[in-house]
């Protein structure tokens, strides 16, 4: 890009540009304890998922039928499940199948959901009429019952609950991009690079996407956090990743047939649920804010 | 006024045409059938020639189109075909099931908005202060906190611990309304506050921080108008206009969120239908619940739409 030709010339105004942007982002992120606080809640689930197997104290997957139903205690901080399973453990490893999911269905519905919308939004006329009808019709109808139509046709596997969070989060990337491509579309540094010559596939992609895409960083943070929810209710109404992979949903689902006797079962894969969803939410408006240069 | 709602009559009948073939499409996808779901894969209780009658009852040996045809067909006539778990009409199981899902719906939409007004006004109003962080706050938690957690939480502490409330069981608006509003305040408490009036809040309070910058606002305060009505009147009524397509988005949500919570509550609506229908390859049962939610979607679309028209003129003359 010409932002790299441009980084050896030292050009005074650019610098003071580029400091005041870096300035900018350490206020909005390092001046908020709140948003600091987020940072380190989502780093360190990432850290938990990827070390699950050294940081858990326990198998998760070992049953001890002597401790089943236990409250919190020392050698269980977070109690057991009725099988006897250490709930520490099992929270811990829950990890993995929330971030395999949303990190692959955020992903893959966004680099979709791009895609269509700019070949909507470029290429226009009568294919973008018919890209968007099917997009308002998958919007039409509530996400989670669509997901879980899909899960229930494709088997209920990792694969299928990626898929189906893919079908469900793509419009909102294809409807940001098609909106944003139609505002470039007609601005002077895209005609020029037109009227030079210049392919539209070059210009898609060189010209156009990389000042589109902030607005989609934006939005795949909070996708992520949605793409979290949805898998959780998806486990939780049993339609996730099956037993005895533990899911923090398919916990909770365990969770509420003891509401009378063990009601703290429900607390902490829960609470992972909801820490994890805000924190990704808190850092999505933080982002915002920091892209957005009008914001001070 | 008439082109516009003829325009959207048309885009209404698009819409459940493709959300139907969609699902018809997804459903041929379902490993087994409704007839092996009933009688077990191995087709031990059944032989081979009972099987085949049985799938050419229900035209489960014609090919896809066919079937989507006759489907439609009959759906234009009243008819949704006959549950194959149940045996018995579907529109009898959605008559006895709609409702129930409509009423947890409304009662949690309307606490969505009765709580969202008031506390996003304030916000805005007090824009910066510690009422709007605090509000704030509590919306930005409300987004993120899964519905069915929340719905836990809150039968363990109401039900079980307080015994405030039942912990199962559900009455009708019509058998007897006390008892109704009893039964259905958790369910709806939980709707609501697990998203829907976060989402409402949220959308007034930036909407209403935007049009108090206004210079018309400056205007009227400068006329002299006293505070309140220059909020209530010339604020809140223009930031409404956003604030209607979210409300209406809400709709979809619950909706959709009535699958989770009918789940936590027990409560025999449509979202337990679909996800036991499922469960059972029960594909006229599933079909029939999709296509009553996308019609309910739709309308509030449209009811959203039109209550946009009414506040704002210039649609109304588009």
């Amino acid at each position: 890009m010409t932002e790299d030709a441009n980084a050896g010339r030292w050009s005074p105004d650019l610098v003071t540009a580029r400091k005041k942007s870096r300035e900018r982002w350490a206020r909005h992120f390092f001046g908020s304890p709140v948003a600091l606080i987020s940072l380190v809640c989502v780093v360190g689930t990432l850290l938990l998922a990827f070390g699950a197997d050294v940081v858990a104290p326990r198998d998760p997957l070992a049953q001890n039928v002597l401790e089943r139903l236990q409250g919190p205690s020392w050698s269980h901080p977070f109690g057991t499940d009725a099988l006897g399973r250490d709930v520490l453990s099992r929270v811990i490893h829950g990890t993995r199948v929330s971030l395999a999911a949303a990190v692959s269905a955020v992903a893959l519905a966004a680099l979709l959901g791009v895609s269509v919308g700019i070949i909507a939004g470029y290429v226009g006329g009568l294919l973008d009429e018919l890209l968007m009808r099917i997009i308002d019709s998958i919007v039409a109808f509530p996400a989670i019952i669509l997901a879980l139509a899909f899960v229930t046709a494709f088997g209920a596997t990792l694969r299928s609950v990626i898929f189906a969070i893919t079908i469900v989060s793509m419009p909102l990337y294809a409807r940001l991009m098609r909106a944003q491509i139609l505002s470039v579309k007609e601005t002077d540094f895209v005609l020029a690079a037109r009227a030079t010559g210049v392919t539209p596939l070059r210009i898609m992609f060189r010209h156009i996407l990389p000042n589109v895409l902030a607005p989609i960083v934006v939005a795949a943070t909070l996708g992520m956090s949605y793409a979290i929810l949805a898998e959780a209710s998806l486990s939780f109404l049993g339609a996730g990743v099956q037993p005895p992979t533990p899911t923090w949903g398919g916990m909770l689902n365990d969770a509420a047939r003891y509401i009378h006797t063990n009601a703290y079962m429900t607390v902490f894969p829960g609470a992972a649920i909801f820490i994890l969803v805000l924190s990704l939410n808190y850092l999505g408006d933080t982002l915002q804010d920091a892209m957005d240069p009008r914001s001070s | 006024m008439l082109p516009f709602l003829m325009r959207r009559a048309v885009g209404m009948v698009g819409v459940l045409l493709i959300v139907t073939i969609m699902l018809f499409l997804l459903m041929s996808f379902v490993p087994g059938d409704p007839i092996t779901a009933r009688y077990g894969m191995d087709g031990s209780s059944l032989d081979a020639e009972q099987e085949a009658a049985l799938r050419k009852e229900y035209g489960l040996d014609q090919p896809l189109p066919v079937q989507y045809m006759s489907w439609v067909r009959a759906l234009l006539a009243g008819d949704l075909g006959d549950s194959i778990q149940q045996r018995r009409a579907v529109t009898a199981i959605l008559k006895e099931r709609v409702p129930v899902t409509l009423q947890i719906s409304g009662f949690a939409l309307l606490l969505s908005v009765v709580l969202a007004l008031p506390l996003g006004v304030v916000a805005a109003v007090k824009h910066n202060s510690a009422w709007d962080r605090l509000v704030s706050g509590l919306a930005l938690a409300g987004v993120a906190m899964p519905a069915f957690w929340l719905g836990l939480l809150l039968l363990i502490l109401f039900s079980v611990k307080l015994a405030w409330f039942p912990v199962t069981g559900f009455t009708r608006l019509t058998t007897d309304p006390l008892e109704a509003l009893r039964s259905s305040f958790l369910p709806a408490l939980t709707g609501a506050l697990g998203g829907t009036t976060a989402m409402i809040l949220r959308q007034l309070r930036a909407g209403l921080i935007d049009v108090m910058r206004q210079d018309y606002i400056r205007t009227a305060r400068a006329k002299g108008v006293r505070p309140r009505t220059v909020v209530l009147r010339h604020g809140v009524r223009n930031a409404m206009l956003p604030t209607v397509t979210v409300v209406g988005l809400a709709t979809a949500h619950l909706l959709g969120g009535s699958v989770v919570i009918e789940r936590v509550f027990n409560i025999p609506g449509m979202g337990r239908l679909i996800i036991d229908a499922m469960n059972a390859r029960d594909y006229p049962v599933v079909q029939g619940v999709v296509l009553v939610i996308t019609i309910f979607v739709v309308l509030v679309n449209l009811a959203t739409d039109l209550t946009y028209a009414y506040l704002d003129p210039r649609i109304r003359l588009r």
